[in-house]
């Protein structure tokens, strides 16, 4: 008898029990959507039933919401003193998957009804652009699909992997590291590295397409991981050139909720702590004039696959280096599977991680720091010394030769001639470990063959740092800016695209 | 052919290390395995000449290896401490029984000084009598609770300055995780710092904060170090097992990643509200407490009068007013020290010291008399 | 009883776990996926619900590795179910009661496929 009671239409029972239990605001009707509290619900969102007219406008609300706040909190720190500023350029990162699609979508749909408003109201921004990173040099992707998802109504920009190897004609240089790796008798990791010059770049009989020379990079790379790492910094490099390039002074990136609490796992996993709090943080002005702002960090994934789903918003299957594979393919992947596990035993381990990590703020040595050749983002003076003292590999007898951090080891330039063709630009190596933070050593740490030649970028930051660095000019330092020297790139020139 | 040591190029490689993934011969790794403890313990100045160190051992692999190689780097290095084996009886059979035997025998092989405390003789009750009362649900929080008292109780008897741990870096790498899926950020931050004197008396470290468990593992296989290899009766906290298993995953995908977790814990530095606990006193025991009667005195008020939930609850200002006394279940009420007089006779042991002695001073044993000749930390040795 | 005639739908990476001869079949060898299947209207003596469609699809349609898929009474965490246009969790989630023509999509919300 009680089965049959129990079993009956759970709908009607319920109101007759519950009704003394509302919250004036917050009224809950049970089996109702619990905006409009008529509709039969289409979707639930962490306990709380929405029908599909009301889950799409309130996901408009707060995205709104979302994206004002930003921006007050930018022109906070950006120009305290001006009461209305000038709205910015900005350009949206589209990969043409469903968080960057649905961020696209929400911001257009923002511009527009505010420009709809007239004078009276004002756009928070004077223009959208979409900046596109082509991969197809590396994953099989149709582009055409992402240009249709963008849409004819707004600039395209693109960019493509292979362009970070385009040097050649009018200057510019690579860096390639000779060494990479724990020598016996070493007591702490060195990297080697010397600057290619363009023309004996491309004369030389090893010289390839952009598009090879990528190839090779991530084929050398140890792992998966460490590829997906090589190809975030890669990607985030392109993005920003373009944004400079398109006079945008504002970079939205599509990273949800579900996203950020992975990457936050992900980098503390891959040992980017220091760098963290800027590469998850809901506003982050560390690049130089450039806002990195990440307007969709309130929506779980689950929330932006309905509402692409019923708001019409077109999007893409973005193919990465472990797409299909199973879960321990990379930290990335693992990492992800486990968050979102997780998420589903313990309910809002998703809100609560991104929510409290992104409170953390980088700290000072972050900002004083010199940027990763690699990354781009802070290098920890101390991480050397910390994973030397922590990783011993020197052998028993020679433990007391301490070394010292800062020299140039000209020795060992004996051994580098192998793929240089000219001696006359034979020159000594240098030593770039500094130079790049804890997590980009590691990716390069286990690289597959010496003779890894790095992104054009990594010399132009090489080139700049030792540019400006005259303050503290050591020996170390001033070797290095006279060997850079004729390849620097004139800061001024225009980046084109 | 077989393969070289990529370490020393001379002797056969034996293993793969966890750590790095070099091939390396036996002798290496003691030596890479010792010199990054060492390290550890110079970089961060966790001693002074004359400290009198106490080594928690449980009698598992961790605490036995940090025995035998606090022992080690101690006559190698001169540190010049004095160091105890201080071991704490829960009092859970089939458990604790058989590896404090093992601690035992670490007393003779390494001739180091042993001191058990008991649960029972501290506080009347035995873990298995409290699980018995209170049932296995929360019998880990007494057993926390009760511990980190015990040790600070077993460190005044022996008039210690600081006390040593096995955590290893696996179980620090846990927990910053499991502080970041919780999104806790003040036990973040504090659950990267080597060595603590936050909640208790003496200082505590752990000096294996580094080192990884298949290490630690490798290290007692290669000596052929004693100890006892049982988990614990009573089950562990299901939400570590996560975080547990997550990283065991981690590190199948990358072995640095252990390290590289506590890098960026160490890393990202939180912020914290310097927030001291006001340093008060918990009025029956003397413990150092931020209420007025101290967490185990609440609990064993609780296991006494038969409300064993008190202190648990959340809820807990749980009143004992109403409650009758029930007859006790499985303890008996002992008389516990209150900490004025351990600290007393501590003071008392350290004066007898410095009379009988004076040509060995024992640093922080003079109290402040010679701080001028003996506070050189062992940072360079 | 009638068997229960069910549209079946995959989309947003989901159909990356489909055996690839099905996808080939479906005429649809990249992009979203569509297929037409039959169930039993019961299933060991029960009215078929979503579960044993879970079952069906992890024995008869995936590719390697079935058990990411469903495994322990567990889909696979990051895949959305759709029925008929709703969540399915707002209907009773595992324990839907399947219809005639009922259409159940896949969505995967996992960035790694």
């Amino acid at each position: 008898m009680c089965d049959i009671d129990a079993a009956q239409t759970p709908d009607a029972r319920k109101p007759t029990n519950r009704t003394n239990k509302t919250q004036n605001e917050r009224l809950r009707v049970p089996g109702k959507c619990i905006k409009c509290k008529t509709a039969r619900p289409n979707v639930t969102i962490r306990k709380s039933l929405y029908c599909k007219p009301c889950f799409v406008r309130a996901s408009v609300v707060k995205f709104r919401a979302a994206l004002s706040k930003s921006r007050r909190r930018i022109a906070d720190k950006t120009t305290p003193n001006t009461l209305e500023p000038a709205a910015p350029r900005a350009m949206v990162a589209l990969s043409g998957g469903p968080c960057s699609s649905a961020l696209l979508q929400l911001t257009l749909d923002y511009h527009n009804s505010m420009l709809q408003k007239g004078a009276a109201v004002q756009s928070p921004y004077l223009q959208i652009i979409v900046g596109h990173i082509d991969e197809s040099a590396l994953f099989d992707v149709p582009n055409d699909a992402v240009r249709s998802v963008a849409g004819d109504a707004v600039q395209f920009r693109q960019a493509h992997l292979e362009d970070v190897f385009a040097v050649g004609e009018n200057s510019g240089a690579l860096l390639e590291i000779v060494a990479a790796s724990i020598a016996p008798g070493e007591s702490s990791d060195r990297f080697r590295a010397r600057v290619l010059e363009s023309e004996h770049f491309s004369s030389s009989s090893s010289s390839s397409s952009p598009r090879e020379q990528l190839h090779r990079l991530f084929d050398s790379l140890e792992s998966a991981t460490n590829r997906e790492a090589l190809l975030d910094a890669i990607k985030m490099f392109l993005l920003t050139k373009l944004a400079h390039a398109s006079n945008c002074s504002v970079l939205l990136m599509g990273d949800s909720a579900t996203r950020i609490a992975s990457k936050i796992v992900s980098l503390t996993s891959r040992g980017r702590g220091f760098s963290l709090p800027l590469e998850v943080a809901s506003e982050c002005l560390w690049l130089d004039g450039l806002a990195v702002v990440r307007p969709m960090r309130d929506f779980v994934a689950k929330e932006i696959a309905f509402l692409n789903r019923w708001a019409g918003f077109a999007s893409v299957v973005v193919p990465t280096f472990t797409t299909g594979a199973p879960a321990h393919a990379s930290i990335d992947r693992l990492t992800e599977a486990f968050v979102v596990g997780l998420d589903c035993d313990f309910a809002s381990t998703v809100p609560t991680v991104c929510r409290t990590v992104q409170k953390l703020e980088p700290r000072p040595e972050a900002l004083a720091a010199c940027s990763c050749l690699v990354c781009g983002l802070p290098v920890d003076p101390g991480s050397l010394t910390w994973r030397s003292r922590l990783t011993v590999s020197d052998a028993p007898s020679s433990s007391s030769a301490a070394a010292a951090i800062d020299c140039v080891p000209a020795d060992h330039s004996s051994s580098d001639s192998s793929n240089n063709g000219n001696s006359d630009v034979a020159v000594p190596l240098l030593d770039i470990s500094t130079r790049l933070c804890y997590a980009c050593q590691s990716v390069l740490h286990f690289c597959k063959s010496d003779g890894l030649v790095l992104p054009a970028f990594c010399a132009e930051r090489l080139a700049d740092q030792t540019d400006s660095s005259a303050s503290n000019n050591t020996r170390g330092h001033e070797d290095l800016r006279k060997q850079v020297e004729q390849f620097l790139i004139d800061s001024d020139k225009e980046d084109s695209d | 052919m077989p393969r070289l040591c990529e370490i020393c190029q001379n002797s056969k490689a034996v293993l793969r290390r966890p750590k790095t993934a070099q091939r390396i011969c036996k002798q290496c790794f003691y030596h890479v395995f010792e010199t990054e403890v060492h390290n550890t313990i110079v970089d961060n100045q966790l001693f002074r000449r004359g400290d009198r160190v106490g080594i928690g051992a449980s009698g598992g692999k961790d605490s036995t290896v940090l025995a035998y190689v606090m022992k080690t780097l101690n006559e190698r290095h001169n540190y010049g401490l004095d160091l105890y084996l201080l071991s704490i009886d829960e009092g859970i059979a089939g458990y604790r029984d058989d590896s404090l035997e093992t601690v035992k025998r670490n007393k003779e092989q390494y001739s180091l000084p042993l001191l058990i405390v008991s649960y029972e003789q501290l506080y009347g009750w035995s873990m298995d009598s409290i699980v018995e009362a209170v049932g296995r649900k929360n019998n880990c929080t007494f057993c926390g609770v009760f511990r980190r008292q015990a040790l600070d109780r077993g460190a005044l008897m022996l008039d210690l300055d600081h006390i040593v741990t096995g955590h290893n870096a696996d179980d620090v790498a846990e927990t910053i995780l499991m502080n970041i899926f919780r999104g806790d950020l003040p036990r973040l931050g504090r659950c990267t710092e080597i060595a603590t004197a936050g909640d208790g008396y003496i200082v505590r470290s752990k000096p294996f904060k580094y080192a990884y468990e298949k290490e630690i593992v490798m290290y007692a296989y290669f000596k052929k170090l004693d100890y006892f290899s049982t988990e614990c009766t009573y089950s562990p906290n299901a939400y570590r097992g996560y975080a547990r298993e997550f990283l065991k995953d981690l590190e199948a995908v990358r072995p640095s990643a252990i390290l590289d977790i506590i890098y960026s814990g160490e890393a990202m530095q939180v912020a914290q509200d310097v927030q001291m606990p006001v340093a008060a006193q918990c009025e029956r025991c003397g413990y150092i407490s931020s209420n007025r009667v101290c967490k185990a005195c609440t609990l064993l008020e609780g296991l006494e009068r038969g409300v064993p939930k008190l202190g648990i609850a959340r809820s807990a200002k749980a009143s004992l007013e109403g409650v009758p006394d029930v007859a006790k279940r499985g303890g008996r009420t002992v008389e516990r020290v209150h900490f004025d007089k351990l600290w007393e006779n501590a003071r008392r042991m350290r004066l007898e010291r410095s009379e009988n002695n004076t040509d060995v001073c024992t640093g922080s044993a003079c109290a402040g008399v010679c701080n001028a000749q003996n506070t050189g930390s062992l940072t360079n040795m | 009883m009638e068997d229960l005639k069910l549209t079946l739908k995959f989309s947003s990476g989901a159909e990356l776990m489909i055996k690839d001869e099905i996808r080939a079949d479906a005429g649809t060898k990249t992009g979203d996926l569509e297929l037409t299947r039959t169930l039993p209207a019961t299933t060991d003596g029960k009215p078929t619900i979503a579960k044993d469609l879970l079952e069906f699809i992890r024995d008869n349609l995936i590719k390697d590795r079935q058990e990411d898929f469903y495994d322990k009474e567990k889909l696979r965490p990051g895949i959305l179910v759709i029925i008929n246009g709703s969540d399915w969790e707002v209907e009773d989630g595992p324990e839907y009661r399947l219809q005639n023509n009922d259409t159940v999509e896949f969505i995967s919300t996992l960035h790694g496929g």
